[in-house]
């Protein structure tokens, strides 16, 4: 197992390079090349002593010792806090290669877009709890869709069709949320009333995440 | 913008600031140096209280060469003012060079190191604000202390004009070494690189003044030191000598200024040296780790206790001398005045228990760095490797157990080596006793490194308990004659059941129980960590 922390505090008499290659002995050995390949990726300079490096720094030094590491499981505690965006996105290409790869990764983190850009399956945790859990596609499928369309005529009957919550027709214009296993019946009812422009799109994580965070979701429409 | 902002903008609000931050710590060193110095200042009246023992004082003393190396060469002796100053020059000037060191060091180099400075060179301050409030609030430290030394003199009746001279001696003495620290400040890098060199600046003006004193050559006249000691106070008491502590305080003053502003914020002229890229084979286990984590402070210890050791060493052949003159000395380590051979022996005893006492501080320093790895957080990221708890945790053990074994070694080592340097007839023989004797009182230290493992591993929000426990013994060890602690309290202290080494004969026993008390607290220890929760 690899382990990055939240808040990486490191040996202050310890060079950089020095405690990659600790925590890679002590994890079982390291891949050389891939040490030198992530010192690279993450621009980290392994000669500085701890003491002197900046809070992303250290967050590098924890990440390059991690994923020079042969492991079956990589726990990242929010591990781009601190980075810069170039770096985040490197870690991001990083955590794709060990999925190709087929390791395990457990990633904590509450920049939902990163979690959503890497999870296969995600887990909301609240209070300590496990309130939701699934791939993303289940957890969307508990969330509502939100369709802006213009048709032909005033969609004025929508709300009649199962599943539609509060449709807000302005002339040609309509936007309704829709229970997404009642899409189907929806879209239906809106052929029906001919389609001239639709957009529809699904929850976003932080939508999901509202809800169950929030006292209730935010209303994606307004 | 309207209106310029002036190099020293802003520097009113800051010293509030300053002084707000220091409330505890500046106090803290005024109190305690302060109330070392009046304490030793006025203890010497008792113990010097007729003439006779004062031209005692000053034949001995007068003529001893470690008294030079470590005191200079003061004037006076003959008069108790001059005993005074003599008794209290090491802790003074000492302590006011390194008390202006930390305060400046804080205030300049630590601010700038953490960010903080940085936070506040945003609002409308000029760049040597900080500076002048570091230098203004440390000089005003060294000048009270300079007026508490000169009250705690004057309280025992002293030649004024004497008081007066000894304490502006050192109030500008202080001011050297704050401009020193200032200096130092833009050069290093780090707080901890501002500090070493702000501390070899004192350690070295320290040495040259001893041994200046110890040739009686001018080579006094390189050390801020020598200038304090050469307003002669108790003697004839020049004052041009003063010129030279402010002519050399204006003049690194100058200096510090001219380098802050022309070098970079955070930025030092001295570039930290980058350090290895891999890591050595040795390090790649919690052992090793904890043994380089710790290295520059055990290595710190090490070099002091083999120096004090050394100290001691090259006073005995001067003690009975010394006692001839003034019995009362002798109280002092409870050694009986007459036979000669019984006082040596006396002295060494106290002399191997205070060193022994060092030698626990330094074992529970290293045993509370597992706290401090749990609190930093870096013992959650060792736990996430392979590495268990036990294994963790008898690393630190280890390290703090060779501590002791090695720390002991270099003191007794150091103290024989004195004693062989400045006693003609020593043998190499007394050398390897003085090594075995400090020893021997090892497994006090061990007791008092378990109990911190203890603490540690059960409830680490109490790891005062093994500081306390420390202060609790030591005072036990040092001044429990003098307090006359009950039995019951006297039998708390592992030193009290070791055999008095070499006073007393050796015996295995005492020693070796203890060892089994301290073993056990470590398996406390390691059961109170298995079972709690990391990082709380």
């Amino acid at each position: 197992m690899a382990y990055v922390p939240g808040d990486v505090a490191l040996w202050p008499n310890l060079t950089g390079g020095e405690v990659i290659d600790v925590l890679g002995r002590m994890r079982g050995g390291l891949d050389p090349a891939r040490r030198t390949e992530m010192l690279e990726r993450f621009e980290l300079d392994p000669r500085k002593r701890s003491r002197t490096y900046s809070k992303g720094n250290r967050q590098e030094v924890a990440l390059v010792a991690a994923l020079a590491a042969r492991a079956e499981l990589y726990l990242f505690d929010e591990p781009t806090s601190g980075l810069d965006p170039l770096m985040e996105a490197e870690f991001q290409r990083a955590v794709q290669e060990l999925r190709a790869e087929g390791a395990t990764v457990l990633l904590s983190s509450h920049i939902l877009a990163e979690a959503e850009a890497l999870a296969d399956r995600v887990s909301i945790i609240r209070a300590g709890r496990v309130v939701q859990t699934g791939s993303l596609t289940d957890l969307r499928q508990l969330i509502r869709t939100t369709v802006v369309a213009e048709t032909d005529r005033p969609a004025d009957r929508l709300h009649e069709v199962p599943g539609v919550h509060d449709p807000q027709v302005d002339e040609r214009r309509v936007v309704f949320e829709v229970d997404s296993h009642h899409l189907q019946a929806a879209l239906t009812a809106l052929t029906a009333l001919g389609v001239r422009s639709l957009t529809a799109h699904p929850p976003t994580l932080e939508e999901l995440f509202l809800r169950h965070y929030g006292d209730r979701v935010a209303d994606p429409a307004s | 913008m309207s209106g310029q902002t002036g190099v020293l903008t802003g520097t009113w609000p800051l010293p509030r600031l300053s002084l707000r931050r220091d409330r505890l710590s500046l106090p803290a060193w005024l109190v305690g140096l302060g109330g070392l110095i009046v304490a030793s200042a006025t203890a010497v009246p008792a113990v010097y209280d007729t003439p006779e023992k004062i031209a005692g004082y000053a034949r001995s003393v007068g003529s001893s060469p470690v008294s030079y190396l470590m005191s200079g060469r003061q004037a006076g002796l003959d008069t108790l003012g001059g005993v005074v100053a003599n008794e209290i020059s090491q802790v003074a000037q000492l302590g006011v060079a390194l008390m202006v060191a930390f305060l400046v060091v804080r205030h300049t180099r630590a601010e700038e190191e953490s960010g903080r400075a940085e936070l506040l060179r945003s609002t409308a301050l000029g760049r040597h604000s900080a500076a002048v409030v570091a230098i203004v609030l440390a000089s005003t430290a060294a000048v009270l202390l300079g007026a508490v030394t000169t009250l705690a003199m004057l309280a025992v009746e002293v030649d004024a004009v004497g008081a007066l001279t000894y304490g502006t001696g050192l109030a500008l003495q202080g001011a050297v070494y704050a401009a020193v620290a200032l200096l130092v400040a833009q050069l290093a890098s780090s707080a901890r690189g501002a500090l070493g060199l702000a501390g070899a600046a004192v350690g070295v003006g320290y040495l040259v003044r001893g041994l200046g004193a110890l040739q009686d050559t001018a080579l006094v006249w390189s050390s801020p030191f020598g200038w304090a000691q050469g307003l002669d106070a108790f003697g004839r008491e020049r004052w041009w000598p003063a010129l030279l502590l402010v002519g050399a305080t204006a003049g690194l003053l100058a200096l510090a200024g001219w380098l802050t502003a022309h070098r970079d914020h955070g930025g030092g002229l001295l570039a930290a040296r980058p350090g290895p890229e891999r890591a050595a084979d040795r390090l790649g286990s919690p052992l090793g780790l904890a043994l380089r984590a710790q290295r520059g402070l055990l290595l710190g210890w090490g070099a002091g206790l083999a120096t004090l050791g050394l100290l001691y060493g090259a006073v005995l052949p001067t003690l009975p001398d010394l006692v001839a003159s003034n019995p009362e000395i002798a109280d002092v380590f409870g050694g009986a005045a007459g036979a000669e051979q019984a006082l040596v022996l006396a002295f060494l005893r106290y002399v191997h228990v205070f060193l022994a006492l060092l030698v626990a501080a330094a074992a529970v320093a290293s045993a509370l760095r597992l706290r401090a790895e749990e609190e930093s957080g870096r013992l959650e990221l060792l736990l996430a490797t392979p590495a268990r708890r036990p294994q963790v945790l008898l690393a630190a053990v280890t390290v703090a157990a060779l501590a002791v074994v090695v720390l002991s070694a270099l003191a007794g080592l150091g103290l024989g080596v004195g004693e062989l340097a400045a006693t003609p007839g020593a043998g190499v023989a007394d050398l390897g006793t003085r090594v075995v004797d400090q020893l021997a009182y090892g497994p006090a230290a061990a007791v008092l490194a378990g109990l911190a493992v203890a603490v540690v591993g059960l409830q680490p929000r109490w790891s005062v308990l093994a500081w306390a426990a420390l202060a609790l013994v030591g005072t036990q060890v040092l001044l429990g004659e003098t307090l006359r602690l009950p039995d019951s309290v006297s039998a708390a202290s592992p030193f009290e059941h070791l055999p008095g080494l070499p006073v007393e004969p050796f015996t295995v026993a005492p020693g070796a129980v203890e060892l089994g008390v301290a073993a056990a607290l470590v398996v406390l220890g390691l059961v109170g960590l298995r079972r709690r929760d990391v990082g709380g």
